[in-house]
């Protein structure tokens, strides 16, 4: 299990993490969604040891993340953050190939065995050969999630849980291959007992794929749960300040789906009495 | 809804049936594909790497050769293997003999090691930075060891008379080494917030350390008497001319451990390239990586300018032309550097000693003026590709 609990991260005066406690199952699917500046980076960094909390601990399987080496940690959880700038022009499949740097001195038939899996799996296998930086950001983002999931592909000597961190895995891909990226991120999940932790913009997209969703809101948890009951107009409301109808997905009875509505009609909210441009004032 | 992305999917990429082949049946094809690639691809940059090291015997038996006396190839095999104390059949001509070992090889050698240096440093620097037009010089790291070599030639009787008695023959390489250092300590500083690097700085701190050390070397000069305003000129465009014994017996023990030591650092400084956070994710040990090589490359610079002056482009060209062939990978980039970067060298001091003979140009300027046009080609080159940095 990857646990933060009571976390508190400060950058000057400002609280960007307050008091946070969140897990991560092996196995599970977990979206974390918020504002702009609501902390989900920031929490992200917190989670994959990058940054150390003020106060609070992250431990893995029980273990403080300070305490494992940074070759440990690399080889239990990967990371994608949100913008990769790569200037030099590697191939394809040397990018991908860097996701098995933790393995330096093992065997090198498994890891080229591991990275084209891993390429496939992303849709990026006839890309191998290609010029990395000539690729589409999308093309480069794909690139790079199957750099990630190649850490991770297998288990360690030890068995030990593997956790898979994406910051906006999305953000730059079109409808189909948004789904797609999900869908291979969830897969990984199910299949391979990873846990995945996924910061997304897209309601419907977390909806869809997160077996748990956590709203974060000023630093601070709003929610967590399942996406049934946690992506409510209610909580929606006050996480993002908008006017939202929650209707069931036509195919799916678990699955809600999230349906913009007019802002300036003046309708009550379920939890606040203010008008609707006071609430977008707020999250302004 | 999977049938539909296929559809909509299937001309080009194949995300969804990809998708489906995590569980692929045909795992063992796309190993031996893999690996078959990789196999090429690394074979042909070894065969390429012979290549370069072959390039580099054939310059160096032709700077042993050339000169005011010339010495046929065969000659200066017999004598090296003479040296080495296996005496070959047959007298060897000992003005020949004398001329190479105490002359022409300790002056390959240094070029040789200089060049190596200057050219692996450049290369580390640029991955470090994760930018192209990183140098050693153009930050400001020779500049930086050349003011405090010129200020122990200027100062060493006076000012700083406790310092040259304490380092004896060390204290000019030993100040160079030091001003490199703190040169490159400054500019990584400034560069460096929360955690980034920022390219932009970088380039301007290098600018602003730059101008600051040419002004303070500027006022040694104009403190400086006759003779030493002679060696100054020498600091400031660089010579292999006064190569001998005792110098490559100190130069040569500091240059090969960072010609050694800097390669192993290669495939951290590929993951740095992805970016410090994701370095950081693969499991590298970054600031232990970062200091490491910061020191290494100080030491290979600070010792290359106080024993050859400030030699320019050579640390930034080599890597360059080598990225054109075969690719930014450090783990052949490195190695490959010190061979192209020792050959080029070799051969710029070979130009600057012959092409006025008997006189001798300054290395400096013949690295220079062929490095500059190099670089605005580049530049341009770069431009029509749409590539910026």
């Amino acid at each position: 299990m990857l646990e933060m609990s009571q976390v508190s991260y400060q950058v000057g005066e400002k609280w960007l993490l307050d008091s946070i406690s969140l897990c991560i199952q092996p196995g599970e699917m977990l979206a974390l969604l918020g504002q702009n500046g609501a902390g989900k980076s920031t929490l992200l960094k917190v989670l994959s040891g990058e940054c150390r909390p003020a106060s609070g601990a992250v431990t893995l399987s029980g273990q403080t993340l300070q305490t494992l080496s940074t070759n440990r940690l690399a080889k239990q959880r990967a990371v994608l953050p949100q913008k990769s700038r790569l200037n030099f022009p590697f191939k394809v499949l040397q990018v991908a190939m860097m996701g098995r740097s933790p393995y330096r001195g093992e065997r090198y038939q498994a890891s080229a065995e591991v990275v084209y899996d891993a390429l496939k799996a992303t849709g990026t296998a006839h890309l191998s050969e290609r010029v990395f930086t000539t690729l589409s950001g999308g093309e480069q983002q794909r690139v790079h999630l199957a750099r990630v999931l190649a850490q991770i592909w297998s288990p360690s000597e030890d068995n030990q849980a593997r956790y898979l961190l994406l910051d906006e895995p999305t953000s730059a891909l079109d409808l189909i291959h948004q789904h797609s990226v999900l869908e291979v991120a969830r897969k990984f999940a199910r299949e391979a007992h990873v846990g995945v932790l996924a910061i997304l913009h897209d309601l419907n997209l977390a909806a869809y794929y997160a077996d748990r969703v956590a709203i974060l809101r000023n630093g601070k948890m709003l929610c967590q749960g399942e996406p049934f009951h946690v992506l409510t107009p209610a909580t929606i409301y006050q996480a993002f300040g908008a006017i939202v109808k929650v209707m069931r997905h036509p195919e799916r009875e678990r699955s809600p789906l999230v349906v913009w509505t007019d802002q300036t009609e003046s309708q009550s909210i379920k939890t606040g009495k203010r008008s609707v441009s006071q609430g977008i004032n707020k999250s302004a | 809804m999977l049938t539909s992305i296929q559809m909509h999917n299937s001309p080009g990429g194949t995300s969804c049936e990809a998708m489906r082949e995590i569980t692929a049946t045909h795992r063992s094809e796309n190993v031996d594909a893999a690996s078959s690639v990789a196999h090429v691809v690394s074979s042909r940059r070894w065969s390429f790497g012979i290549g370069l090291f072959v390039l580099l015997v054939v310059v160096a038996v032709a700077a042993l050769g050339v000169g005011a006396v010339s010495i046929s190839p065969g000659e200066i095999i017999s004598i090296l293997v003479d040296s080495l104390g296996f005496p070959l059949a047959g007298p060897l001509d000992s003005a020949y003999q004398q001329i190479i070992t105490s002359i022409r090889f300790p002056r390959v050698a240094l070029a040789v090691l200089v060049g190596a240096g200057l050219a692996i440093s450049g290369a580390a620097m640029q991955g470090l930075f994760r930018n192209p037009l990183a140098d050693p010089a153009l930050i400001g790291i020779s500049s930086g060891a050349a003011l405090a070599a010129v200020a122990v030639i200027v100062l060493g009787a006076t000012l700083l008379s406790g310092y040259t008695a304490f380092w004896g023959i060390y204290a000019l390489p030993v100040a160079a080494f030091l001003g490199g250092l703190v040169t490159t300590f400054l500019v990584y500083q400034f560069s460096n917030f929360n955690g980034r690097t920022s390219v932009s700085t970088m380039l301007l701190a290098g600018i602003a350390i730059n101008a600051l050390t040419i002004a303070v070397t500027g006022l040694l000069t104009y403190m400086a008497n006759d003779e030493q305003l002679r060696t100054l000129t020498f600091w400031s465009m660089g010579s292999l001319g006064g190569a001998s014994w005792d110098e490559l017996r100190v130069a040569a023990p500091i240059l090969l451990l960072s010609i050694v030591l800097i390669p192993l650092q290669a495939s951290a400084l590929n993951a740095l390239l992805l970016g410090e956070s994701e370095a950081l994710h693969l499991g590298y040990n970054l600031e232990r990586v970062k200091r490491g090589l910061i020191v290494l490359v100080a030491l290979c610079v600070g010792v290359s300018v106080s024993f050859t002056g400030i030699i320019g482009f050579i640390g930034l060209i080599t890597p360059h032309l080598l990225r054109l062939s075969i690719g930014p990978d450090h783990r052949f980039l490195l190695p490959f550097s010190a061979l192209l970067g020792a050959s080029l060298l070799l051969a710029s001091d070979l130009l600057a000693r012959t092409f006025v003979s008997p006189a001798e140009l300054p290395i400096g300027i013949i690295t220079s003026l062929v490095g500059g046009p190099f670089f605005l080609w580049l530049l341009l080159r770069q431009r029509r590709r749409g590539e910026s940095w």
